[in-house]
């Protein structure tokens, strides 16, 4: 700025009043910022820009004041209107403050250094650190110091309180770092040094309180130039500049109609809210929802109005750390200093922020790898990788930065290379041409993130641990990291022109909109209520307040949340709407604002829902398939197995998504891999060798134990508790087995014995012949040519007794498949049936000819009814499964819901319950 | 209305000592309890801050808040009264405590409140790798447990590893709720008494080999358990065939069910010690592993709130608190852990304990399963009782016909051995005389399936009659009248929720509109199932089995005969259906088209995915679906939507707690779903007369309906056996494996606990059905069905005795009026299905709610914009988009090649191009203060030194670094001016350029910043200002050039600025590739154009 090479002008101000300080006081929208625009407008027009300056408390209110000059078809220089930052900050150029995440470290370090054993034991979390900031801003914005605290401290506690407080502001002192309201001091001083050069009127808009310091500058000023004019609205508790003359200004603006709308959620606020909108012919601008507690509503505001395409702006900012760009950052951070967990890394690898290929090709190495778990480190990686071009070369990169970042860098070092690793490890390609406006929005927030990301990185430059020669792990720099991030925000980017305005109620102070809606007027929203300070509750404050330390208590905040209520219901000018919910979004009741008292009685509203772009309809769920796709069924079924068809009879659809479709989800993370196939498979295998060893038997215990472990290293699972749990179980059980019924296995006279043996059945009935696979755990030929089969589950004695059950019954077929295929194949006489269920207790159950072996009896006819049953009932199987039959049949839904993982292909919790009512 | 004569001896009791008001259902306490806050503030003037309601529901504290304000709303000043009491959950009242006193009881301040199902979570995962560490650290006993642990979960009687993790955080759970840590206890084992007995015995009943049992159970020594053991089994196979008859019965009884299974429970104990004591060990481990997770997440549950809340209370130097009247609602319905709260609560008020205002009613207490313990009620009561403080009974019911009320005490008198006290209650309210019984008893008797479908069948046609003949009582006039009745009128209760929904299917199928809250937890619905497949396709599609959800799902609404196909045309669904490939040529169109489009949402959605919340995502891909359209159709729509927006919050919540990215969002939905997550309903609307209510008995506290329907009185609550017990007074019991066989085994503390359990559960029981039963105003049908024979088993068994109905036989009979002592009531049995003829027609669908149409998406321009933005864009507005307007950085350009490794170790030092051009700028404005770089001193002094330098030297008035605004229609720009001066009566409008340019070539260079003076000249011009002439400055070269600054430029200049706001209106933004591409930092990269 070169103002000061003008001479000054020696005129009293372009504001009327001839005081040197005044007091603009007046209701909201009376007119207070119009007054000093006027003003201003006045000394642009006589060429005397340089002579006046408003100070107003925030950058949006700073833009939103030139863009109402520039309105009036000026060309404004943006210096007539600054933040109360900046200008304190164009007098201490040469002052170092310190920012929000260098005073939490500072406070950590107080903390630990000042603060009693509990403290300490807290240091590290974020909540005490950020309860004890917000006190002591509040005791520095009250002049307050440490020695001042101490001195009026009352308890033990203020006593700790104080004690940490002066650690904290000595190492702020030690560090030549002041703090805001030291910079604001300082700023005053000099002011009164220095003059205000061609200034000859400060204006001060949209304040509504002082810090002690605050005062202390308007004081100077109030020396320094001709004439200050400070705009307040009525009714607060304190005013600044005493000797000031107070100019009071009548109310001028109508009250607008006002309406009240009551709905059922946070949700339906926003519906009914959305409703208006749309209904009404205004442009969207012209219609503004303050939120006063933003973080209730923001979620379902963006839902609802992103669904109904209604473009809004929020005129806040937003955590940057909350976005996902600085998450990704941090993952990579973060998996680099575990080195490379296997998991996470896969995560981080196929985001697609990451440069790491084609969705196509990382997701077939995301499944590649998956498989690999529970492996961790680059290695397994890049085994996964071994087919996929993009992620591996992805994988070199990040090997390089693996091999700098394992040791101990310098702050500056890490600084350099994680800024040159924001660029290698993030891509942030561009949308789509012709996105819509959300779309385009999400992609320059995005933008907007990595920027403030880079900052970050940067930034964390002031932190004493992280400093340019501090030598640090890379732990410790994502820590540092974290930290600043934490205190960063993410300005909202762009600005939109016809959206509805969605403010806080305190960047709505300067605000005056046709349309306004305030919603969640409830008990402890609108008002807010506060509970009493951890550190000095309400007694200790008016305690402070008599000496001189003036802490606000709880009823200050609440006389201050009425006023904001004021404030938020004087923005509109043609319409206010005020609505509230009966229930808070997690479905508990909540009480109406007392503060709607007065207001009209609200109506219930009509009952809405966001709409669809589309009405979609789906093709009804088809019984079968149409006769075109027959050969595709016949091409993926060229030949049936014995499970296959205990699936069909289950459900048709069943069969249908497992064995024709083939569908196939995620691989199993290592704790599911052990299921109940697997462990069905290890007593099998077991049973297997112990029926093979020749001669000598080897004990069943150490089979098991080989098998099993064989199994895990299949699974590439570690041994676990859980592994032995499970393996422990399966010996027991065997070994039990073996000892009660390993000399009874045999049905007949076991002339001969065959285990695991493959068979076919094939399916005569019908033309093309189909054939059924077999594959039988143990059958027996005697030397009558009569066949025994047996089957081994590894399930509890009352389910084989059912599954013998529903052999007998005609409605298994397992067993009796079996038969028939050795009828078929072997030529002999189909004689009995076994199972043998070895989980918890050995059972032997099932049925022979004659009750050989101890079975239950059997007649030869009925043996010979059973089987044609059995092989007619295939023969419609397999021709129902080649006509295409897909019907959504479940024998019991006990079943969909607990063992099949096709549930949300079939739909069948679509369908009202069964009649049998049976869920499970 | 006035207030009973008990109720205002309960509100304006003044005594000194505490207060116990027993209130029967429908007694009016809630309004005792407003009433006596209001006497209490506004009549005995006590200041509002001295009062505190608690209360165990939020339920309860919002209706007392809201007629608190109801009875302050005449005036603001006592409105501000009677809200200045501090109303409250118990829950809430802690939560505030603590965070008010976080500093002084070691508390994170900022801690957050756990889930239940996080909570749950976390302590599972505590309890695995507690267990994991456990094996690494050598099994360390481990095996012991194992081989004994009988898990009741698993149908074999041996472990199962994920069912020990469950039965070890229940018993923690457990443990807590009571306020204790686990612990083991002792036992003695009475195996000398029950010899003595045996011998007794022995001659009585004639076997003489029981005298030798005892003889040896005597001499057997205690350590000898397994001795004991058999001598024990021997006994009980001696006595098993001895009846309970004659003159042994006493002594027979004596050792058959209490001394013989009480040393076996011994022997179990003892013998089992060293697993017990793993048992402990483990769980005391995972306990502390669990508390750590929470400390260092810095989150409590409810649990810890309760317990952190107690111990502040009882702390020596803890707060004292200010309340002199304390008023405690449901006292009934207080567990262990709450009790000690309260009892601190009062404690912590010093000298002086506050007076207690207590209500409550042990025949409603009903939340055993929550541990809520009666007897803190009772013993409270006999506290009061003995200490001379008031005791009062509200026996006036203000709600339902004394017909009811007769037949409720008939039906349960109360008394020993019942759940429920003697009661009595007198209706306060007057009705309509009637002359049909107000009470009805419905027997179905159905074949042996779905007995419960037909009990609904029948119960519809009865509730139309009811609906078409009944009237009912209508107090909205002055006098008492009569009204008919309306579907809201109605409620059915059961008992479980899967019976509710069985019985509202039936309803709902005979045509009466009925709602019902699932019961089913959000997480269980088909609505979550698809949205949840949704997730991991987004996350990977290669996952078939989500895909095809997806993709028949009416987000994509496909058939199965396309999935064929698909999967026909590649390995794996996912190649076929993403990538741009056509897809299989044979499909319908119609189903191509949904392919398509879905298509392209799936494909939006997947690009977006790390930049846009998941709960975003899945919102526009519902929208897009039009899914919301779909399930409103459907009979059970308004849930379904309402579903649908509390799975977006829910993930919301979880997105703001942290649980951020598809990943971790998609893999804690999977897990909600997996554990059942309950879930609270949260109504979309309020409720509407026009459907019938199908709850649960609980859900029914607090509610009440002229007509009650309660059915299937057959049917019992499941009890969840644990597998692990605990009990406040013998600690941790278990089952374990019998060495002899494989019949498991419970210990003493197990038996006690579990007799404890089943006894409650029966008393529990009778409570329930007597809250149940006091839900009905004036009219109350009970109805039970029975597949096959009749049996009295639960709520049958007292109904149906008391009344003197024996329903055995499966036939029908007519409707037949009846009495039982006072009550009298219509008596009907019916069998099989209701004749199809006979069923009514439907009457009213639930309303669905309106849809609200979007609005067409539509682009936005930006409303301000800066001049060099302009600039850029009159060069290339595609540069300008993707430089300024998304603010992508691109790569850096083609000079500076980024193939370099980094280095770690590369100064900072070196200026770029930017910074040393800022630097030169601030230099020559003369705001630059740190020391100036040689380089940036030489390249101002061509300005300075220049004739143009000169003359600003000695201007008349000069601004320099002019940042300014102004408007173009109604968009404004932004700009910066270097230089404004006026000199010798001309005004100077100059922009320095610190850019290479080859000397001689400055004229060309200028054609590229023209329009950034054009428009500066344009704003001074508007603003009444105009400049005279307008030089760009070359500061490398030292030369300016001229812009042409004459009115049909400005007009150029504005229309620029006006097609700079327009494309991004329309979102054109051109390339417009020439040779400056190759410093573009978007050449190759973002842009697709390529240098002609
Ligand atoms: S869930 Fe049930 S209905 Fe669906 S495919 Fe599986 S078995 Fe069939």
């Amino acid at each position: 700025m070169s103002r000061r090479q003008r001479p000054r002008a020696s005129a009293l101000g372009p504001y009327p009043s001839r005081e040197t300080a005044v007091l603009l006081v007046g209701p909201p929208r009376s007119g207070k910022t119009s007054t000093i625009l006027a003003a201003i407008e006045r000394a642009i027009h006589a060429r005397r820009s340089d002579q006046v300056l408003v100070l107003v408390p925030t950058a949006s209110m700073r833009n939103h004041l030139l863009s109402l000059l520039a309105r009036k078809g000026l060309m404004v220089p943006a210096s007539v209107v600054s933040t109360m930052t900046e200008f304190t900050a164009s007098f201490t150029r040469d002052a170092k403050e310190a920012g929000p995440s260098v005073q939490d470290r500072l406070l950590q370090f107080a903390i630990e250094r000042a603060g009693t054993p509990a403290h300490r034991a807290l240091a590290s979390s974020s909540g005490l650190s950020d309860r004890l900031a917000a006190v002591i801003r509040e005791c520095w914005a009250a002049g307050a110091d440490g020695f001042q605290i101490e001195a009026v401290a009352r308890t033990r506690h203020h006593k700790e309180f104080a004690d940490i407080l002066q650690a904290f502001e000595e190492s702020l002192g030690k560090a030549g770092l002041l703090h805001r309201n030291q910079r604001i001091a300082a700023a005053a001083a000099r002011v009164r040094e220095e003059g205000l050069g061609p200034l000859v009127s400060v204006y001060l808009d949209g304040f509504d309180n002082f810090s002690m310091q605050q005062q202390e500058l308007l004081k100077a000023l109030e020396e320094q130039a001709e004439q200050i004019v400070v705009a307040m609205p009525e009714g607060l508790p304190r005013y600044p500049l005493p000797d000031s003359k107070t100019e009071q200004l009548p109310e001028t603006a109508h009250r607008p109609p006002t309406e009240a709308v009551r709905a059922a959620s946070p949700r339906g606020e926003m519906l009914e809210i959305a409703r208006r909108i749309l209904a009404s012919s205004r442009p969207l601008r012209e219609h503004a929802i303050i939120l006063h507690s933003p973080s209730r509503y923001l979620d379902d505001l963006q839902e609802v109005f992103e669904s109904l395409e209604i473009p809004y702006r929020y005129w806040a900012d937003r955590p940057l750390a909350e976005h996902p760009v600085a998450g990704h950052l941090l993952q990579w951070l973060r998996v680099a200093a575990r080195q490379f967990p296997g998991e996470e890394t896969i995560e981080a690898l196929t985001s697609p922020l990451t440069p790491s290929g084609g969705d196509d090709e990382r997701d077939a190495f995301d499944f590649e790898a998956r498989m690999l778990l529970p492996d961790s480190g680059l290695d397994f990686l890049r085994t996964a990788a071994r087919d996929f071009e993009g992620p591996l070369n992805f994988l070199e990169e990040v090997r390089e930065f693996a091999s700098w970042s394992s040791g101990q860098l310098s702050g500056e070092a890490w600084r350099n290379g994680c800024a040159d690793w924001i660029d290698r490890l993030q891509q942030l390609p561009a949308p789509p041409g012709g996105a819509a406006f959300r779309r385009l929005q999400d992609w320059r927030r995005a933008a907007a993130a990595r920027k403030g990301l880079l900052d970050a990185v940067r930034d964390t430059k002031s932190l004493p641990d992280c400093a340019d020669d501090e030598v640090l792990p890379l732990s410790g720099f994502v820590a540092a990291l974290e930290q600043v991030l934490r205190f960063k925000s993410l300005r909202e980017p762009g600005n939109p022109h016809d959206v509805v305005h969605v403010l806080p109620t305190l960047e709505s102070r300067q605000w005056s909109v046709p349309v306004a809606y305030v919603c969640g007027l409830a008990e402890g929203w609108l008002p807010r209520s506060f509970g009493e300070d951890p550190l000095f509750d309400d007694e200790d404050r008016r305690q402070l307040k008599a000496r001189g330390i003036d802490l606000r208590t709880s009823a200050d905040r609440a006389e201050y949340e009425r006023y904001l209520f004021g404030v938020a219901t004087s923005r509109a000018t043609e319409r206010l709407v005020l609505t509230y919910p009966l229930h808070d979004s997690q479905g508990r009741p909540v009480t109406r604002s007392t503060l709607l008292e007065g207001c009209e009685e609200p109506l219930d509203t009509p009952w809405v829902r966001v709409g669809d772009s589309r009405e979609p309809s789906l093709p009804s769920a088809a019984g079968a398939l149409p006769s075109a796709l027959r050969t595709a069924v016949a091409e993926r079924n060229r030949g049936f197995s014995v499970s296959g068809i205990a699936s069909y009879q289950q459900c048709p659809y069943l069969y249908f998504s497992g064995n024709t479709l083939k569908l196939r989800g995620r691989p199993a993370p290592p704790d599911r891999r052990l299921d109940s196939a697997v462990t069905g498979e290890v007593v099998h295998a077991s049973l297997l060798a112990w029926n093979g060893d020749q001669g000598e038997r080897r004990e069943i215990g150490r089979i098991v134990d080989e098998t099993f472990r064989a199994q895990l290293r299949k699974l590439r699972l570690p041994i676990s508790f859980r592994t032995e749990q499970a393996r422990l179980a399966i010996r027991a059980d065997l070994v039990r087995f073996v000892r009660e019924q390993g000399a009874r296995m045999s049905v007949c006279a076991d002339e001969q014995a065959f285990f695991e043996n493959a068979q076919q059945y094939r399916v005569e009935e019908l033309s093309s012949s189909p054939v059924v696979h077999c594959r039988i755990d143990r059958y027996e030929l005697d030397s009558l040519r009569r066949c025994f089969v047996t089957d081994y589950k590894y399930s509890s004695p009352g389910r084989v007794k059912a599954m013998v059950r529903e052999h007998l019954k005609g409605e298994r077929l397992q067993l009796l498949i079996y038969l028939a295929a050795l009828e078929q194949q072997l030529r002999c006489e189909p004689s009995g049936m076994a199972l043998c269920g070895l989980r918890g207790q050995t059972c032997f159950e099932g049925a022979a000819v004659g009750g050989a072996g101890g079975l239950r009896k059997l007649t030869e006819n009925r043996m010979r009814e059973l089987l044609a049953t059995a092989r007619a009932e295939t023969a419609e199987v397999v021709e129902e499964i080649l006509g295409g039959s897909i019907a959504v049949r479940p024998k019991d839904r006990g079943f969909c819901a607990r063992f099949c993982s096709f549930g949300s292909v079939c739909r069948v919790d679509w369908q009202p319950p069964d009649e049998s009512g049976g869920t499970g | 209305m006035r207030l009973s004569d008990d109720q205002e001896c309960a509100v304006k009791s003044w005594e000194r000592g505490d207060l116990c008001v027993v209130a029967g259902p429908g007694s009016g306490k809630t309004r005792v309890l407003v009433e006596r806050v209001r006497w209490l503030i506004l009549d005995r003037h006590v200041p509002p801050e001295q009062v505190l309601a608690i209360t165990f529901t939020e339920k309860a504290a919002f209706e007392m808040r809201t007629r608190l304000v109801e009875e302050g709303r005449p005036s603001a000043k006592t409105r501000k009264l009677l809200e200045a009491a501090r109303v409250s959950t118990i829950d809430a009242f802690c939560n505030r405590l603590i965070r008010e006193h976080a500093l002084r009881s070691g508390i994170d301040p900022g801690f957050g409140v756990l889930e239940e199902f996080e909570s749950g979570e976390l302590l599972r995962n505590a309890v695995s790798e507690t267990l994991e560490e456990s094996f690494s650290d050598g099994w360390d006993g481990m095996d012991a447990f194992l081989s004994s642990y009988a898990s009741t979960a698993a149908r074999s009687a041996r472990a199962d590893p994920l069912t020990l993790i469950d039965d070890l955080a229940a018993l923690v759970r457990r443990a807590r709720s009571y306020g204790q840590r686990p612990f083991l206890s002792e036992t003695r084992l009475r195996h000398r008494d029950l010899a003595n007995l045996l011998r007794a015995l022995a001659p009585v009943a004639k076997r003489p080999g029981l005298e030798d049992i005892a003889n040896r159970l005597d001499a057997a020594e205690d350590g000898h358990l397994e001795a004991i053991d058999d001598l024990l089994h021997q006994a009980a196979a001696a006595t098993k065939p001895i009846a309970k008859r004659g003159r042994a019965k006493a002594l027979v009884t004596m050792v058959k069910d209490d001394l013989l299974p009480s040393c076996q429970a011994a022997v179990a104990l003892l013998a089992n010690q060293p697993a017990r004591e793993w048992l402990l060990r483990t769980t005391e481990r995972a306990m502390e592993r669990f508390a750590g997770a929470k400390r260092s997440a810095g989150r409590m549950d409810f649990d810890d709130i309760l317990a952190a809340a107690a111990d502040l209370l009882a702390a020596r130097d803890g707060p004292s608190l200010s309340f002199r009247h304390v008023l405690i609602d449901e006292f009934q319905d207080t567990n262990p852990l709450q009790l000690r709260l309260v009892q601190r609560l009062v404690a912590a008020h010093g000298a002086e304990p506050p007076v207690r205002f207590v209500v409550g009613d042990i025949n409603q207490s009903i939340y055993g399963f929550r541990h809520s313990d009666q007897n803190v009620f009772r013993d409270y009561r006999g506290r009061v009782e003995e200490g001379g403080g008031e005791v009062i009974r509200l026996v006036e019911n203000f709600r339902t016909r004394q017909e009811i009320l007769d037949a409720a005490r008939h039906i349960l008198p109360g008394g020993a051995g019942s759940g429920v006290e003697r009661h009595q209650l007198v209706s306060g309210n007057a009705f309509p005389e009637k002359e049909r019984p107000c009470l009805e008893v419905h027997v179905v008797q159905h074949g042996l399936k779905d007995a419960v479908g037909a009990e609904g069948e029948w119960l519809a046609r009865r509730l139309f009659r009811l609906k078409h003949g009944l009237r009912l009582a209508d107090r909205s006039g002055p006098s008492l009248a009569e009204r008919a009745v309306e579907w809201g009128d109605i409620g059915v209760l059961v008992r479980t929720h899967s019976l509710a929904a069985r019985l509202a299917a039936a309803l709902k199928a005979s045509g009466i509109p009925c709602r019902t809250r699932s019961g089913r937890s959000l997480f269980a619905t088909p609505e979550v199932a698809d949205l949840a497949a949704f997730l991991r396709v987004l996350r990977n599609p290669r996952d078939e089995i989500s895909l095809a959800s997806v993709l028949k799902s009416p987000l994509c609404g496909v058939g199965d005969a396309t999935l064929l196909q698909l999967k026909r045309a590649s390995s794996n669904l996912a190649e076929a259906f993403t990538g741009s490939e056509p897809f299989p040529a044979q499909l319908d169109q119609d189903e191509d088209a949904r392919l398509r489009r879905f298509r392209e949402v799936l494909a939006e959605c997947r690009a977006d995915r790390a930049i846009v919340p998941a709960r975003l995502l899945l919102s526009r891909a519902i929208t897009a679906g039009g899914y919301r359209a779909f399930v409103a159709r459907r009979e059970d729509g308004p849930q379904a939507l309402s579903n649908i927006d509390r799975l977006l919050q829910w993930i919301g919540r979880r997105e703001q707690q942290g649980t951020a990215g598809i990943d971790a969002v998609s893999e804690a939905l999977e897990l909600a779903r997996e554990v059942g997550l309950a879930s609270r309903d949260a109504p979309e609307k309020t409720a509407d007369r026009q459907a019938v209510e199908v709850l649960t008995m609980h859900a029914a506290k607090g509610l009440e309906f002229p007509i009650v329907a309660l059915a299937s009185l057959q049917s019992g609550a499941r009890g969840a056996h644990q597998s692990l017990q605990f009990s406040p007074k013998l600690g941790i019991g278990g089952r374990w494996r019998h060495a002899r066989g494989d019949a498991p085994v419970a210990d003493s503390a197990y038996c006690r606990a579990h007799r404890d359990a089943e006894r409650l559960e029966r008393q529990e029981s009778d409570r329930l059905l007597y809250v149940a039963m006091t839900r009905a105003e004036e009219h109350l049908v009970l109805s039970a069905s029975f597949a096959g024979k009749a049996q009295m088993r639960n709520w049958c068994k007292p109904v149906f005795s008391r009344l003197g109905l024996q329903p055995k036989t499966a036939t029908a009979s007519s409707p037949e009026v009846k009495t039982a002592g006072k009550v009298r009531f219509r008596y009907e049995r019916v069998a099989g299905k209701p004749a199809p003829s006979d069923r009514p027609e439907a009457e009213v669908r639930l309303a669905t709610p309106e849809a609200l149409p979007p609005r067409a998406p539509s682009a936005q321009a930006d409303y301000v914009g800066a001049v060099t933005s302009v600039a850029l864009f009159a060069e290339c507005p595609r540069r300008y988009y993707l430089s300024r307007h998304l603010g992508l950085e691109g790569r850096a350009p083609a000079t500076a090649p980024r193939s370099a490794p980094p280095d770690p170790a590369r100064p900072s030092g070196g200026m770029s191009a930017a910074e040393f051009g800022s630097q030169v700028h601030e230099y020559l404005a003369g705001t630059l203060h740190e020391p100036v770089p040689e380089a940036v001193q030489r390249v101002a002094s061509r300005f300075r030194e220049h004739e143009l330098g000169r003359r600003a030297a000695s201007a008349s008035l000069i601004e320099t670094e002019m940042a300014f605004v102004f408007a173009v229609k109604d968009r404004l720009l932004r700009g910066t001016i270097d230089l404004l001066f006026e000199e010798g009566g001309e005004r100077i409008l100059l922009d320095y350029k610190t850019d290479r340019v080859r000397p001689g070539r400055e004229e060309v260079a200028a054609r590229r910043h023209a329009a950034q003076l054009q428009i500066y000249a344009a704003g001074l011009a508007q603003s009444g200002q105009p400049a005279d002439r307008a030089v760009v400055f070359y500061l490398r070269t030292g030369r300016g050039v001229d812009i042409d600054i004459g009115e049909p430029a400005l007009n150029g200049a504005r229309r620029l600025a006006r097609r700079f706001f327009s494309a991004q209106e329309d979102m054109d933004f051109e390339p417009r590739p020439g040779p400056r591409c190759r410093f573009c930092p978007h050449y190759q990269a973002e842009c697709p154009a390529e240098i002609p």
